[in-house]
């Protein structure tokens, strides 16, 4: 079975573009306030060295690009080019000042850039497209593997003396609490965050683990002291790609199925890229 | 989000094409991009975390590292912790400061002699002009 072949259903990667274009919207606000005040004479790290001062015309208008962008992207209206200028916008951005990076800004920047390919538009979009009943699937498998990674990882770098004590905890909570709590947060927020790297992929464990990322964001967003457009952006941007994991394709049944299917059906299935691929698929399961 | 047809019942989606007909020749090159690109995802992360912080591009936020504290010396001697984020657009632990921050604290505070700048247990001083 090849992957670029799998075709499903189209609504859940619309929710991860919904989820992306409203984060793509708070992220440009956060960028043009960074570099607004780098504009304004604060300290500026641009990436290459001998690059141009930044401007607030620039910025103002950069800034109107990527929320239309955004919002293009969010209600599914030329999606791809709208993707492609965020994902464009963005790396000028991260390249423009090194102050401007975050987890937060380079996650949406590639989960962004494989949602160019998603064919994302084709449910729930101000263009529906009706002559397409399912779509490529390789898009969200990338956008799925980058969050796993996302969580992981983050698990994997707070697992050091400094974090496990609570102290950086404390102060980033805007709550007073003794210190006992703070260790105890620490520990959970890795073991949360291993667990939902891991236990996403698994039919037994994803709800579990939905759940368990969905409290993780409220209380990120809710507990912290700072940050609060960035962390809302950062939750908005993971929570919508839930959905992928929660209805992604039964690889192993599909490929048992289509040993049992006849010659014929199979290449009409595997060849068709339209709303009838999704028909004979249903005949199929009649 | 579903087929009210589809009868699988823990949500799982079923694809309308999964198959590989055996007839099929050829490099699946567009399976082994994908899973370069996923072996990517995995690798510069995996980098970054084996690299001493301040890193980029691993996913390492709120943990801890990468925190940065500057102390300037003024011409007595004596010792003051210089507030960071006055100076700098935003304070990210995941920049290396040890490079251009002493010389710009310098830059903008007359008292300072001499420029202290800690950053994940490294430190870099600099004498002002």
């Amino acid at each position: 079975m090849r992957l670029t072949e799998i075709r499903t259903d189209p609504h859940p990667i619309a929710v991860a573009r919904i989820g992306l274009g409203i984060a793509t919207v708070f992220n440009a606000f956060e960028a043009f306030d960074i570099l607004q005040r780098v504009a304004a004479g604060r300290l500026a790290m641009p990436l290459l060295a001998g690059a141009p001062p930044i401007e607030t015309s620039w910025l103002v208008a950069g800034l109107v690009i990527a929320v239309a962008a955004g919002i293009a992207v969010t209600f599914g209206w030329l999606t791809t080019p709208a993707a492609i200028v965020t994902v464009l916008l963005n790396s000028a951005v991260l390249v423009a000042d090194e102050q401007t990076y975050s987890s937060h800004r380079w996650l949406a920047t590639l989960l962004m850039a494989y949602l160019v390919f998603a064919q994302s538009d084709t449910a729930w979009s101000v263009r529906p497209r009706r002559d397409r009943a399912t779509v490529i699937w390789w898009p969200q498998l990338l956008m799925m593997s980058q969050i796993s990674v996302l969580y992981f990882f983050s698990a994997l770098s707070k697992m050091n003396p400094i974090f496990i004590t609570g102290a950086p905890l404390s102060k980033w909570v805007w709550i007073q609490l003794p210190w006992q709590f703070y260790f105890t947060a620490a520990v959970l927020t890795i073991g949360v965050e291993l667990f939902i790297a891991i236990a996403l992929w698994f039919r037994a464990s994803r709800r579990l683990a939905v759940l368990a990322g969905i409290g993780l964001h409220l209380s990120i967003v809710i507990l912290m002291n700072n940050e609060t457009l960035a962390l809302i952006a950062f939750a908005i941007t993971c929570v919508s790609m839930y959905p992928l994991f929660l209805f992604r394709p039964r690889l192993r049944q599909k490929a048992q199925d289509s040993a049992r299917m006849s010659p014929d059906l199979a290449e009409r299935v595997d060849d068709s890229d339209d709303g009838r691929s999704h028909h004979h698929d249903q005949e199929y399961r009649q | 989000m579903g087929d009210p047809n589809d009868d699988h019942s823990d949500g799982d989606r079923d694809v309308a094409a999964s198959v590989a007909p055996a007839r099929r020749r050829g490099w699946p090159i567009g399976s082994i991009a994908v899973i370069a690109v996923i072996c990517l995802q995995v690798a510069i992360p995996l980098i970054a975390f084996l690299q001493p912080p301040p890193q980029k591009f691993g996913f390492q936020m709120y943990s801890g590292l990468g925190s940065v504290t500057a102390t300037v010396v003024d011409a007595e001697g004596n010792e003051h912790s210089y507030d960071v984020d006055s100076l700098v657009a935003k304070n990210r632990p995941e920049i290396n400061w040890l490079g251009r921050l002493p010389g710009a604290i310098c830059a903008v505070d007359s008292d300072a002699e001499a420029v202290r700048v800690e950053q994940s247990g490294v430190t870099r001083s600099a004498e002002c002009d």
